[in-house]
């Protein structure tokens, strides 16, 4: 049945031009940002977001959502490159890249490292995505029968566990958390029509939007602290020539052979990463080097600038990529950042996320043809697919010219063009200045946020996910007949509640951090 | 309610403890102590200026201020950079936001320019 659909889902992607070349588009620019250090994946879907919504009906639903999925993933690998060659991450998940990248870089390697990141992300991505199409629909077999009271103990546990994760601090996470929540409670209830903490403006009456409040904290944040270092006009010195050994530009069978297991092993800690919502693939990535580092034979030269290093924490970031849309295809739950910006393309599309998803019914209307929400969904999957492919073949080939040409990129120019773009597209998502105003200030926001180590990440997810728990809220307070004590209950409307089982977890999970935390301050 | 009001005394809880010194152990790049005040008040002065100029003279001259503003702060001091770069931009997105996706292009409170941006974006 799922090979069945994998097929149907290529059938519909090959059906739709727009997708497939959004997906070899998302492959480039996600490299490209992923690549620029301090830029994410995260930043160039906030500043695309607006274009993509507006276009949507234009290219078909698919196209757009394939484009953030495979943005996601690229942009994951081309930090890598920014890792091996600037000895910069690109992106936090490729922080352990650096341990080993940058030194094959300075023995002049630089186009060995590149091939391993490649090989080693597309290797994990593969792996991860195979974890999420099979993993996802089983879980979702059995999460659809849940009602309002499960789905709020599930959200519930994904904001205190999100927050206790998240970050090295508990309690900076948990308020990160609170805080992207306060902020989405802001503007009209949905069944009253009271106003809740508009402080009298009228546009804050229909609420925050999400796309100046990513720009504000991915972007402007970003643009903020270019600006500290503006006094460089290059963004990094790399010496070129160290790319140019044609003898080090090979990653060898032997050496690929040497690495499978450890990618396999690898790939299974970011896939187990990436299912858990909040921990990410900056987390995956350093599990899966120490854990190597401490099998390996040589783990002497771990460090000096071994393929090795470099294939294990770019098989676990990038496995991360599939698996952390299980939470959010079969709970509603955005694991990462990205993950819950897909929240929004999926509702423009008439799509709600959870696992009804995989329906086969009611057909919808998507790029001028008639599908069910299953077939639109294994699409992307498709797509995803597509995309590991085609970011593994242009990061081969082309990653070295990517970093030649991010290294001679001036700072002076490129961020200027980018707080504009950002102004811009803050404008765009509801043609309201005032949502210029917020993207601003949450840039403000954004910056003392990075600085004090609160999770951005955290933010925007509480945010999103705040308005479904606060329905889930509301129709459970409805069909209690015992108020509150609905959630404690293994029992409502005759039918078993998981609700106290998911409450115990997220209890579970953020004692045990507690403890862990407690342990560690004490130690150390 | 109760969330605002917990966050609010969470913070001056922070603040009191920051003005009594009790912040721990400050690791490189933490807090704001090495923070370039000056650079943050220009970016954060740049947008608060396009916001003001799109308020008054609508969005096209906003671009071009903005842009204009944020070159300076990025350290371009070539009159020519700044102006062509500026002009270019303005363009760009005026044809992109307003032209292609059909945003409200709203007029300024001083100046009416959609007259000559309309050629532009074509409506």
């Amino acid at each position: 049945m799922i090979f069945e659909d994998i097929l149907g889902g290529f059938a519909t992607l090959l059906s739709d031009p727009y997708a497939i070349w959004f997906v070899f588009l998302a492959a480039f620019v996600g490299i490209v940002f992923g690549a620029l250090p301090g830029l994410t994946a995260a930043a160039a879907i906030a500043m695309m977001l607006p274009i993509l919504i507006a276009y949507n009906d234009e290219i078909g639903g698919l196209a757009g959502l394939a484009f953030l999925y495979v943005i996601g993933k690229s942009g994951r690998y081309g930090g890598s490159i920014a890792a091996i060659l600037f000895n910069t991450p690109g992106t936090a998940a490729s922080a352990a890249t650096m341990q080993d990248g940058y030194p094959m870089t300075q023995k002049g390697q630089a186009g060995k490292a590149l091939k391993t990141a490649t090989i080693a992300s597309a290797y994990g991505d593969y792996f991860g995505e195979i974890i999420l199409i099979f993993g996802a629909v089983s879980i979702a077999a059995f999460t659809k029968q849940f009602g309002p009271p499960e789905n709020f103990a599930i959200y519930l546990m994904a904001f205190v566990v999100i927050g206790s994760v998240v970050s090295d601090s508990i309690i900076k996470g948990i308020i990160s958390t609170l805080f992207g929540a306060a902020i989405a409670l802001i503007g009209e209830d949905t069944i009253t029509g009271q106003f809740k903490m508009t402080m009298g403006i009228d546009e804050l009456e229909s609420g925050m939007a999400l796309v100046p409040l990513l720009i504000g904290v991915f972007v402007i944040s970003e643009v903020i602290i270019q600006a500290e270092k503006a006094a460089k006009v290059k963004m990094i010195d790399l010496d070129s020539t160290k790319l140019d050994d044609p003898t080090a530009h090979y990653f060898t069978w032997p050496e690929f052979k040497r690495c499978f297991p450890l990618m396999f092993r690898s790939s299974i800690y970011g896939s187990l990463i990436g299912m858990m919502p909040g921990l990410g693939s900056s987390v995956a990535c350093f599990v899966a080097y120490g854990e190597e580092k401490r099998k390996a034979k040589n783990k002497a030269e771990w460090g000096t600038g071994v393929v090795e290093g470099i294939a294990a924490p770019e098989s676990a970031n990038n496995a991360v990529s599939g698996p952390s849309m299980i939470p959010l295809l079969t709970l509603g739950i955005p694991g990462s950042t990205i993950a819950a910006v897909l929240i929004g393309m999926f509702l423009v599309n008439g799509l709600q996320v959870g696992p009804q998803i995989f329906a086969t019914e009611p057909p919808l209307f998507v790029a001028g043809q008639m599908m069910s929400p299953r077939e639109f969904i294994f699409g992307i999957f498709a797509a995803g697919l597509v995309g590991i492919a085609a970011y593994a073949t242009i990061g081969y080939f082309a990653a070295p010219l990517i970093g030649k040409a991010i290294a001679v990129l001036p700072t002076q120019y490129l961020y200027p063009v980018i707080f504009m773009i950002s102004l811009a597209a803050s404008y765009s998502s509801r043609a309201s200045i005032w949502d210029v105003g917020f993207a601003i200030l949450f840039g403000v926001i954004g910056y003392g946020m990075r600085r004090t180590n609160f999770s951005a990440a955290a933010f925007i997810i509480a945010f999103v996910l705040t308005s479904s728990m606060e329905e889930s809220f509301r129709q459970s307070m409805i069909i209690s007949d015992s108020g509150m004590l609905v959630f404690f209950q293994f029992e409502y409307m005759g039918k078993f509640s998981y609700a106290p089982i998911f409450l115990i977890i997220g209890a579970v999970v953020v004692g045990f951090r507690a403890y862990s935390s407690i342990s560690a301050s004490k130690k150390a | 309610m109760a969330l605002a009001v917990s966050l609010i005394l969470g913070a001056a809880w922070l603040a009191i403890r920051a003005y009594k010194g009790k912040v721990g152990e400050i690791k490189d790049g933490y807090g704001f102590l090495d923070s370039n005040m000056r650079r943050i008040t220009v970016v954060v002065g740049c947008g608060a200026f396009f916001v003001l100029v799109f308020w008054l003279f609508g969005y096209f001259v906003a671009i071009i201020a903005g842009y204009m503003m944020a070159q300076l702060a990025f350290g371009v001091r070539d009159k020519l950079k700044l102006i062509s770069g500026a002009l270019i931009m303005a363009i760009a997105m005026q044809w992109l936001f307003m032209g292609v996706m059909r945003l409200n292009d709203p007029r300024g409170v001083l100046i009416d320019m959609r007259p000559y941006t309309n050629l532009i974006s074509g409506e």
